[in-house]
Order: C-alpha cells, then structure tokens, then sequence
C-alpha cells in the first residue's frame, strides 16, 4: 500500500541502486536507466505526468498505464537518454568474412592493407568533418577490396598456367 | 628482350621503393607512380612481392586513429638485385 509521500516519478539509479524519485519536470538528464514508475493517486496528476514526458526527448512514451480506485500506475519502457552509439570501423564484417574464407597470406598480404589505406583515408575525411565524403570512401574501398581479390585470383590463375 | 625477373609493373614498384629508404605506403606508391599504378593493382603486386621476398612490410603496433595500422614497404637486398639486373639487362620500368 502506498502513501502520498511517495508520489512522483521513480527511476533506476543504476542497476544496483536504489529507485530514486523526482518530479517530472525534475528528471535527470544524460543517464541510461532500466525502467520508471509513475506513481500518483490522483488521474490528472498522473496524466500530466506521463504528458510531460510524452513531450521529453529524453523519456520515451510510457506505455501502460493501470489504473485502481486510488494508485496510478505507469510503467515506461527504457531508454538510453545518452544517444551516442558504438559503431564499428567501416570493413570491420567483411574482414570477418574474408579472415574465414581466404588463407593467412592471401588475407594479410592483400585484403588487410586495402582495408588499412581505406581506414586512414576515411578517418582523415571524419577528422576534416567531411562526412559524406568519408561515406563514398568507405563504399570505394569496399569494391577496392573485391578487385584486389580479382585482381589475385587472376594473377594466381596466370602462375598456374605460365 | 623478355623479363625473367619480375614483371614491368613490379619492377616499377621496386624501383619506387629504392628511392625510399625508409619506406612507402601502398597509397604513397599509387601517387609517386603517376598514374601507371592503380589502387586495386598495387597490393596485388605488393602481395607477390613480398611472397618472392623482394619486398619487406613493416605495420605500426597502433595507427593514429580507431582504424588499422597501414603496412610500410622496404626494399629487401634480393629485390634490389633483381633491381640492378633488370637495369643492366635494359629492361625499362617505365612500361605500363
């Protein structure tokens, strides 16, 4: 059973913390938490409650709501306030793949070093804040590396026969 | 006459790296070849090169950014034989 003195918005500090409260308009920015909970006894409270945060960026539209003679309860889904995202260097899969189907030397001799002029480039272009430029040498260095491989077979194919 | 050494194109790769002591990136041959070396090209040959034992390739422990560390090509003392043998026999580096 709750009581009044409970009333507010409750968030996850942390996945070992305990639940924190604040008022809506009073939340924490730039943190990822698990879950919030909505806690208000009267309706209207709660719905300006979840419409505050309908209308942060930083929360996400809560997505239940359970309603009994004298709680509220909402329930919002995660979210990462922090939006920044990991992401891989360009070539990283087709590295992967091609460290699986050629052999050592063929991988290290050719592919890795097409793959390495493609990073350098491509992180000269981001430095520069060239982004879109960056983009096509990711894209150009991806076909560079299936002509090198062409380009091997052929010679190889070429030893073979002369 | 015919080149029992190396190829034209490899040739001029070995001649490239002669005159860089220390050392060429594969970009840095593609640009100082005028034309006559090829992205796609110049790791093919680079690969046999090194395969024959002409050339050596070195690679950095870290690059300066998140991506990986370019290989630097040196000139091994077989390839600078094959070097001077293909010079002495006439065989011009210059062709395509």
């Amino acid at each position: 059973m709750l009581d009044d003195d409970r009333e507010g918005i409750w968030y996850d500090d942390g996945p070992n913390g305990p639940f924190r409260r604040a008022e809506a308009d009073q939340l924490p920015s730039g943190r990822q938490v698990p879950h919030a909970v909505i806690w208000y006894t009267e309706l209207n409270r709660c719905q300006s409650a979840i419409a505050l945060l309908n209308n942060s960026r930083q929360w996400p539209r809560p997505v239940t709501v359970l309603s009994a003679a004298d709680v509220k309860i909402t329930v919002v889904p995660p979210i990462a306030a922090d939006r920044s995202r990991i992401v891989r260097a360009p070539g990283s899969r087709l590295m992967a793949w091609l460290s699986f189907l050629l052999s050592p030397a063929w991988y290290r001799l050719r592919v890795v070093p097409t793959i390495a002029d493609m990073h350098e480039e491509y992180y000269q272009e981001l430095k520069a804040g060239n982004q879109p430029h960056a983009c096509w040498i990711a894209i150009r260095g991806h076909i560079l590396v299936a002509k090198v491989l062409v380009k091997g077979m052929v010679e190889a194919v070429k030893d073979l026969i002369f | 006459m015919g080149n029992p050494f190396a190829s034209a194109k490899e040739l001029l790769v070995l001649s490239l790296l002669r005159d860089e002591p220390q050392g060429m990136y594969g970009l840095e041959m593609v640009n100082a070849s005028d034309g006559r070396l090829a992205r796609g090209t110049v790791y093919v040959l680079l690969g046999r090169l090194e395969e024959k034992g002409y050339v050596h390739s070195r690679v950095a422990k870290k690059a300066d950014h998140p991506g990986l560390p370019r290989p630097r090509y040196t000139l091994t003392a077989p390839g600078r034989r094959v070097l001077d043998a293909a010079e002495m026999l006439g065989v011009s580096t210059a062709r395509a």
